[in-house]
């Protein structure tokens, strides 16, 4: 058996635990893979607050080292004494308090606000040198802005921006000048501080009136990755979203906001997790494969034992009921095993008691009619010759009726027990009710008979009541009577045990002719409406002899079959089919016109015979087949009483009225009528007087015997004596020999029919046997030569 | 910025040439009177200036002070520089047309210096940053300082026209100073509003915690 993947529990325990698996590992995985997603993002915010921070300290610091020196460089003396004598001295003296502090712009100013002195840094071969500002003579931008703050204030000069400090120079108290000195925010001081901090540092000047960043000072990238003007103003406005970046306002320079902005790409924090990621992954599929194995282990654990217990249980729905069933599994799946098992046994017992009563009869205990076929089928493969026997016990049902049941039973046991008492080496079988089969391999019938009788027939006595058990037997023998089936073979003793019931005889032995009522009358049903068509009905002539001439007067037209695969069908086998299927009209039709013309061609060879056709009941029901008749005759100028009309005494009796009516009418058109086996029926002679019929047609059964049954001769003389009066002349059948003729002869019977003259034969033969045959014609005179 | 007058009333009370007694009060923006702040009065007439103040002016340092903090200074009056602390000071003028710078130890003193520009002399101590001193030269006898009730008192004013200026460090205007053209006939008071306030007058006070060298 099949069965779908998806129905299979251990598919389906296995897709559970894989699903659960795959669930909670999805789960850990995405859960692990956020928070360290998340752990990197705080990490890289948390490195851009502290990049912030050490930005801002790292400022401070300069800006106090700028104050701190501006202040002590303007309380030096020495500055101050050379501040308004002598400029060069005091550029000098200038220059070398920048050198201290590496300043890169140093600068005084006179209180009104005239730059005395500028001195700035510049690179010349990678060498920092000093030159004279370009500002020096010129005056001091925001000039209120420095002296009014301590702090450091942004400075813009030849497009480079700095942090400058400014320190009064004093007099006493009196301000005579100040002093300031500058740090310039550069490439390298983006650099510095990205080293420090570790994030992108840039340096924007926006004016804020336009709204757009004039230039910035980048830091060389910290992730190798060019930025331009573009891109860094994406990540300040915050657009980009692969960037942290956080800000701080410098200050204010020409009218422009000095920001800086340090960021970093989460790109590079993405790619620790990528590193990750991958060795994650094989973690993971590493992890997946050990739970799809384990998960295959506890779902073939679990299902291992069931199963075996499907394949221990396919095996008693088999049949097999030798082994039990054993799982070593769970308690609960032990116990259904058990419960197998039991069901098992009470199967096996089940089995085997419906299988007895499936093989023997209830009442006798006898094997029945499904053992028998089994038996038979055996004895084939055996190939040894038996005989078979039919047996039935007559009359049950009066008994059942009379006596009851019980009674019934009683005798269908005592039946059976004597039966069992006979065949110790024959086998019995009771196929129901009444019905008792027994196969003998003692092939002689007789002697097995006889055996039968003396068991069989002694009287049963019950309740004081004598039963006489009377019987009927049919035989049929192997090989002899063996079809392809061997169950035919039964069919066969049927017929031959329904054979003996209608012949009242003990026993009869199958024998091939019974068949016809059966099997093949079915076949001939169907085939005789076709076999009228395309002429396969042939006419035999029977001839009759005139006793009082000795001539061949007369012919009986008898109807044959000559059937293309069954041969020659005898009338007795069809002809009740054709009366029985409303064929009997159509049969009788073509049998008249048949015989008429056959009479019309010897009539034109001079053969001088009278013809008899017979007709059925069927023809006499009304006046369609007289006229029928009546036209054949008249269209052929036949003679009155030319022909004859032969119908039985059944025939008339079934509506003698009508009947009388039709034969009268036949009688008046020239017809001669005659009443064919006369003496089987139960007509009086009263009802024949009736009759519109000249002639009476003493049945075989009554002449066939009749030199040794003196009771036949005593019917026979009384009816030709009986017919004679009543002016009816008398046809005798079934004369075959010659005592018999002749007695006939002597009994003044008009016209004899039988073997001894001749068996019906064909036109042609017919016409042969004529001239040859002992007996002449009307024409030819000539007289039989006895 | 042009000068703008203050109200001045003149009060005439004797006709008397030779004995013109001048009150000068000074006033600031809120009316309040000024205390310590220089006037004087400088005759037009140069030639007429025929007295020096004869006496020494003497600028003490003391206390790591210079006091007084502001002094005036008739152009070619003698100053001498009294050194009363017990450290030594480098006193020094950087700016202007009269610098100098000379230490004067403890107990010291220093009359060598000759100063001869008018104007302002701003004095600090190159030891002692927080040290400020004035001297304002002027080209007349007739100078003095505001009393706490913001008087300034000039007896005996020869009659004639004078340029009355009003100084101070710290008045935040043009040179820091306030002039007006007076024409003095008798005694009369005038009354001076500056148009600003004066700014705060630095504290000669170390202000350092560093001052564990004070007591010694």
């Amino acid at each position: 058996m099949k069965v779908s993947f998806m129905k299979s529990l251990q598919s389906r325990i296995f897709i559970l635990f894989i699903f659960l698996l795959l669930c909670i590992q999805m789960m850990s995985f995405y859960s692990t893979y956020q928070a360290k997603q998340n752990s990197e993002t705080v990490q890289l915010n948390n490195k851009i607050e502290t990049a912030k921070q050490v930005f801002e300290t790292q400022l401070n610091n300069r800006n106090y080292y700028l104050n701190a020196f501006a202040e002590t460089a303007a309380k030096d003396y020495g500055l101050k004494n050379v501040f308004t004598e002598d400029r060069k001295s005091f550029l000098l003296a200038l220059n070398n308090h920048r050198k201290r502090i590496n300043a890169d712009l140093a600068i005084s100013i006179k209180s009104d606000g005239e730059i005395t002195g500028q001195l700035v840094t510049y690179y010349k071969n990678n060498h920092k040198k000093v030159k004279v500002g370009s500002e020096q003579g010129k005056s001091f931008n925001n000039f209120e802005i420095f002296t009014q703050t301590d702090t450091t204030e942004l400075y813009y000069l030849d497009a480079k921006i700095y942090q400058l400090s400014l320190a009064p120079l004093k007099s006493g108290s009196r301000i005579i000048g100040w002093v300031g000195f500058g740090y310039i925010i550069d490439h390298n001081l983006a650099n510095e501080l990205a080293e420090l901090t570790g994030v992108n540092i840039s340096f924007l000047l926006e004016d804020p009136s336009i709204n757009n960043t004039k230039e910035v000072i980048s830091s060389h990238s910290a992730d190798e990755k060019k930025y331009d003007l573009k891109s860094i103003q994406s990540i300040n406005a915050g657009n980009d979203i692969n960037y942290i970046s956080s800000h701080f306002r410098l200050g204010e320079v020409n009218s422009s906001n000095l920001t800086a902005l340090m960021f970093q790409s989460k790109v590079s924090v993405l790619k620790n997790i990528q590193a990750d990621w991958q060795q994650f992954l094989i973690l993971f599929m590493f992890e997946i494969a050990l739970s799809l194995f384990g998960a295959y282990l506890i779902s073939a654990g679990i299902t291992r034992p069931i199963k075996q217990l499907i394949h221990q249980i396919k095996h008693i729905g088999q049949g097999k009921y030798d082994h039990d069933v054993k799982i070593d599994a769970s308690h609960e799946l032990t116990q259904l095993a058990d419960e197998f098992n039991q069901m098992k046994d009470a199967v096996v017992a089940r089995e085997q008691l419906i299988r007895h009563q499936a093989y023997h009869d209830a009442i006798t205990d006898l094997p029945n009619r499904n053992y028998l076929a089994e038996r038979l089928i055996e004895y084939k493969s055996k190939e040894i010759g038996f005989i078979i026997l039919q047996i039935n016990i007559r009359r049950i049902k009066e008994i059942n009726d009379t006596l009851g049941h019980k009674v019934g039973d009683k005798v269908i046991i005592e039946f059976s027990n004597r039966l069992k008492e006979y065949c110790l080496e024959d086998e019995l079988f009771h196929l129901g009710a009444d019905e008792f089969v027994l196969i003998s391999q003692k092939l002689d019938i007789e002697t097995t008979m006889s055996q039968l009788s003396i068991r069989l027939d002694p009287l049963f006595n019950h309740d004081s009541l004598n039963l006489h058990l009377q019987y009927c037997i049919g035989i049929a023998q192997y090989p002899e009577h063996h079809t392809d089936d061997i169950t035919d073979l039964l069919k066969r003793t049927d017929i031959a045990l329904q054979y003996a019931k209608k012949h009242n005889r003990t026993y009869q032995t199958y024998d091939r002719q019974f068949d016809f009522n059966t099997v093949e009358r079915l076949h001939l049903i169907n085939s005789l409406k076709t076999a009228i068509e395309q002429n396969q009905l042939v006419l035999h002539y029977q001839p009759k002899v005139s006793l009082s001439s000795m001539q061949i007067s007369h012919v009986e037209a008898l109807v044959r079959w000559e059937h293309p695969i069954n041969g020659l069908i005898p009338p007795d086998s069809f002809i009740s089919i054709a009366e029985q299927t409303g064929q009997m009209d159509a049969l009788t039709r073509w049998v008249t016109k048949e015989a008429i013309e056959q009479y019309l061609k010897w009539q034109k060879l001079n053969i001088n015979i009278k013809i008899a056709i017979n007709i059925s009941a069927e023809n006499l029901k009304d006046k369609s087949y007289s006229d029928f008749v009546i036209a054949l005759k008249e269209d052929n100028n036949i003679a009155d009483y030319e022909i004859t009309l032969e119908v039985t005494e059944d025939a008339v009796l079934s509506d003698p009225q009508q009947a009388t009516e039709i034969l009268t009418y036949l009688k008046s058109h020239g017809f001669k009528l005659s009443i064919d086996d006369y003496g089987t029926g139960y007509s009086s002679l009263a009802q024949l007087k009736q009759l519109p019929v000249q002639e009476l047609k003493i049945d075989k059964s009554f002449v066939q015997q009749l030199m040794q049954n003196k009771d036949d001769q005593i019917i026979v003389r009384s009816t030709i004596e009986l017919a004679h009066n009543m002016g009816l002349s008398v046809v005798a059948e079934g004369i075959e020999d010659e005592r018999t003729l002749l007695w006939l002869q002597k009994h003044n019977c008009e016209l004899a029919q039988g073997y001894f003259i001749s068996r019906p034969i064909k036109a042609d033969l017919f016409q042969t046997w004529l001239k040859d045959c002992a007996f002449s014609t009307a024409k030819e005179g000539k007289w039989l030569k006895l | 910025m042009k000068y703008k007058f203050s109200f001045i009333s003149f009060l005439l009370l004797s006709s008397q040439v030779l004995a013109n007694n001048i009150t000068v009060t000074v006033l600031d923006p809120t009316l309040a009177e000024i205390e310590g702040v220089v006037v004087y009065l400088t005759p037009l007439d140069k030639s007429s200036i025929n007295s020096l103040t004869t006496q020494t002016l003497i600028i003490s340092q003391n206390n790591k002070k210079f006091t007084p903090y502001i002094a005036v200074l008739q152009k070619g009056q003698k100053i001498k520089f009294k050194n009363q602390d017990d450290v030594t000071h480098h006193i020094y003028s950087v700016s202007g047309k009269n610098r100098f710078d000379f230490k004067v130890k403890a107990g010291e003193h220093n009359n060598n210096i000759d100063i001869s520009a008018l104007g302002e002399v701003a004095m600090g101590c190159n030891i002692h940053d927080w040290m400020s001193g004035y001297v304002l030269v002027v080209d007349t006898p007739y100078f003095n300082k505001t009393t706490s009730t913001g008087i300034s008192n000039f007896e005996n004013i020869p009659a004639g026209n004078y340029k009355l200026t009003i100084w101070h460090p710290q008045l935040d205007i043009n040179n820091n100073e306030f002039i007006t053209d007076v024409l003095i006939q008798k005694t009369q008071n005038i009354k001076i509003t500056l148009p600003k306030s004066l700014l705060p007058i630095p504290v000669q006070q170390n202000q350092d915690e560093f001052d564990f060298l004070e007591g010694y």
